[in-house]
């Protein structure tokens, strides 16, 4: 009788253990479903705009894995269980980046082809003066016509940029784009 | 005033006592015969290049 006793006392910390890990491992498998799904709704666009906010939930995706793979459920539960939140907080910081590159571009991009335009109707018209305006040489006028073509050049360039899906480059591009636009304006005497 | 085509990067000129198209055109391009250009963009305001009037808000191309 003491010996059975003795076994069954030995035994209960395995039981109890076994019937916990048992407890956790169904709403952890769950968990998993859940955080796999989250994981699979960051491709495209946030993979793009949030790329560490994704690559964090990847990871923490990846230690979740592990853990279920040592059946430490538990521990996958508590990991896992925070992965869709998470995952959509860098849906919404991708979301967030993305208007602010597309709203930069706008800020850059958009009034450069008018700038160009109207760079090169003055152009076109000092072209044609048999006397230049003050301030101005022939030397300077064709500094301007090259300055131009230089920029109509790096608008184009930056489009293409852009359509490629370069948006940072591209807006970098643009802005430095309409700095030197402001200045060729400035030395035609538009600004 | 604002037309179509008109934005930040167009330039504009208010005309004062004495100017004719041909001075303000001398004034922006060096060259006084160029007023026909300054006419041409003002065609809504301008009928006769001869007779611009004192406070005149003139689109310069």
């Amino acid at each position: 009788m003491t010996k059975t006793w003795k076994m069954m006392a030995a035994a209960v910390p395995f039981v109890f253990a076994v019937a916990c890990t048992d407890a956790a491992k169904a709403p952890a498998e769950a968990a998993m479903t859940a955080a796999g799904a989250a994981v699979d709704s960051l491709k495209g666009d946030a993979t793009r705009f949030a790329p560490s906010a994704v690559k964090a939930v990847e990871a923490s995706y990846a230690t979740a894995k592990d853990l279920i793979a040592k059946q430490d459920y538990k521990g996958a539960l508590a990991i896992a269980g925070d992965i869709p939140a998470k995952a959509k907080e860098a849906l919404a910081q991708a979301a967030a980046a993305k208007d602010a590159l597309v709203k930069a571009w706008a800020d850059a991009g958009g009034s450069i082809p008018k700038m160009l335009e109207a760079a090169k109707s003055r152009l076109d018209i000092l072209a044609q003066a048999k006397k230049l305006p003050a301030g101005m040489d022939k030397a300077a006028l064709a500094k301007a016509q090259g300055g131009l073509a230089s920029l109509q050049s790096g608008w184009t360039a930056a489009s293409e940029q852009y359509k490629a899906g370069d948006w940072s480059g591209a807006i970098a591009k643009a802005k430095d784009l309409k700095a030197q636009g402001m200045d060729l304006l400035k030395s035609i005497g538009l600004q | 005033m604002a037309e179509t085509g008109d934005n930040e990067f167009t330039q504009w000129h208010t005309v004062a006592k004495g100017e004719t198209l041909g001075k303000i055109a001398g004034r922006y391009y060096g060259d006084p015969s160029l007023y026909k250009k300054i006419f041409e963009a003002n065609r809504e305001l301008i009928k006769d290049p001869n007779l611009i009037q004192i406070g005149w808000k003139l689109r310069i191309p």
